[in-house]
């Protein structure tokens, strides 16, 4: 007589090397790791000042996500396509003291031009963050005054962090592989990355506001699936650690961060400290479809194919 | 691109870059950033024909961007999306893209007479001719028609095909009314080797 040493429907579950579609966010590893990042590039960045000051922004957000006060957990509809998209669920107003937070940590530690945006920003009347945050998480970065959208951002993104990383991989639908915006909120990928484990080679968009990563195949364009005309544009001819994936369809490009070759590289920072390719790129012809949290700029939006 | 440009960059419309408003943009004295030297190549994906696995690939070629001028095949590695490789190559698939660059590769038919031990080269024509006169004058010699019991078999056991891996299911399908109409038994792919 012979039993089942597993059950069929199992098999699955025991294969370490099977695509997960999505990674959910880890927020205080992620920003540790940002910010640790950011100092390291901020001497060759070409923005020295800026770097610095994003490193005090990302160290923040860390504590923040580490110790912050985040209410009760919001009411999430997990069968709805994005179930943390900005208008499919209650997301109140406790980012505002998250954002509280972080100006009082930055306070002391900022240049005294900084201060004052800061002392200006913490002052604004709750209705108006609250325009700002709706504008912001609706692609309308020009509506709000551009040195306050950087630590609003942050506060968001400390917010949707967290709430993300309480969901259960498994709970949310990944459309298989083809999606180009976040499964779980909705917004802009910052780059991609390619992952050295468990699977060397599977390449991940990550989220520009919930921190999370989802399963995109390679040598595919990441905004239009088309595979007929990809290039790949890189310094060296293998082994690159960073190269841009280019598409002839749709004239858009993607920053490939392969953390397999160099496992320091940080979406965030190393997409800023190599803004410099978007303008070669630009030369070529092609536009961003990626927003990067840390630049938010006016430029991507005009540019931006859907 | 010139620091005046990378300054363009930064402030992204001057309006809403938060490096520009934030006047933290690099002054001066700050050396401009490095400058990438980008080579472009193009990326498809493919399944290696070496054996019947058929092992998921990513190549990659550039080409000199003349009129006429062939992509040139570079690298090659395994795709680490695809469900039954993982990314991994074996041995021969690892060293695929030497087979594809290698001088010693067959461009045309040769022939090694009997008595000699010189490759001479010849034309299509000639090599279908001469294939197709073997084939016929081993084939009348040694056809078996019928078994010792007298059932029709018509086998041809002195001969074998060598059939390539690098075509669809039609062509495998053709290659084999082909070979089996003529009675080949002994019939293999170079996918095996």
């Amino acid at each position: 007589m012979t039993s089942a040493i597993i059950d069929a429907k199992d098999i699955t579950n025991q294969d370490d090397l099977a695509i997960k579609p999505l990674i959910v966010a880890t927020p205080t590893i992620t920003y540790q790791m940002r910010a640790a990042r950011l100092a390291s590039l901020a001497a060759d960045s070409g923005l020295t000042d800026y770097f610095n000051l994003l490193n005090l922004v990302v160290k923040a957000q860390a504590k923040q996500a580490e110790l912050g006060q985040f209410g009760q957990l919001p009411q999430l509809d997990l069968n709805a396509t994005m179930p943390l998209a900005h208008g499919n669920f209650e997301w109140g107003n406790y980012w505002q003291s998250i954002l509280l937070e972080l100006v009082a940590e930055l306070l002391p530690v900022v240049p005294s031009p900084i201060q004052a945006v800061l002392r200006d920003l913490s002052g604004l009347p709750e209705a108006t963050l609250q325009q700002y945050a709706e504008d912001l998480l609706s692609t309308r970065i020009d509506a709000v005054p551009a040195q306050y959208s950087l630590f609003i951002w942050a506060a968001l993104s400390v917010y949707w962090s967290h709430v993300a990383a309480t969901i259960e991989p498994t709970a949310v639908t990944v459309e298989h592989n083809q999606q180009s915006l976040c499964p779980i909120c909705g917004s802009h990928p910052v780059a991609s990355v390619i992952k050295s484990k468990p699977r060397e080679g599977l390449r991940y968009l990550h989220c520009s506001l919930c921190e999370s990563q989802w399963h995109r195949v390679r040598a595919e364009c990441t905004n239009c699936e088309d595979n007929t005309d990809i290039h790949l544009w890189s310094e060296k001819e293998k082994n690159a650690e960073l190269s841009v994936e280019s598409c002839g369809c749709c004239h858009s490009y993607t920053k490939m961060m392969f953390t397999n070759v160099n496992p320091e590289l940080e979406v965030v920072a190393d997409d800023l400290a190599t803004l410099f390719i978007a303008g070669q790129m630009q030369q070529q012809g092609f536009h961003s479809t990626n927003v990067n949290p840390l630049l938010l700029s006016h430029q991507q939006q005009e540019t931006e194919p859907q | 691109m010139d620091r005046r440009q990378f300054f363009k960059l930064c402030a992204c419309g001057a309006t809403t870059s938060a490096i520009a408003a934030l006047g933290l943009m690099p002054g001066d004295a700050m050396a401009a950033p490095r400058e990438y030297k980008l080579l472009k190549a193009k990326e498809t994906r493919n399944n290696c024909c070496y054996c019947s696995v058929g092992c998921g690939l990513l190549m990659y070629s550039h080409n000199s961007n003349g009129k006429n001028a062939e992509n040139h095949i570079f690298h090659i590695e395994g795709d680490a999306d695809n469900p039954v490789n993982r990314g991994a190559l074996c041995p021969k698939g690892a060293g695929l893209v030497d087979y594809v660059n290698s001088p010693n590769r067959n461009k045309y038919p040769e022939v090694r007479e009997p008595g000699t031990n010189e490759w001479k080269r010849i034309s299509w024509n000639e090599a279908y001719a001469r294939i197709a006169r073997h084939m016929k004058d081993d084939r009348d010699a040694n056809l078996i028609e019928k078994n010792e019991d007298g059932t029709t078999v018509n086998r041809w056991l002195t001969a074998g095909m060598m059939t390539s891996s690098a075509q669809p299911n039609e062509g495998g399908f053709i290659t084999h009314k082909f070979a089996r109409s003529l009675g080949l038994v002994a019939i293999d792919t170079i996918a095996r080797n």
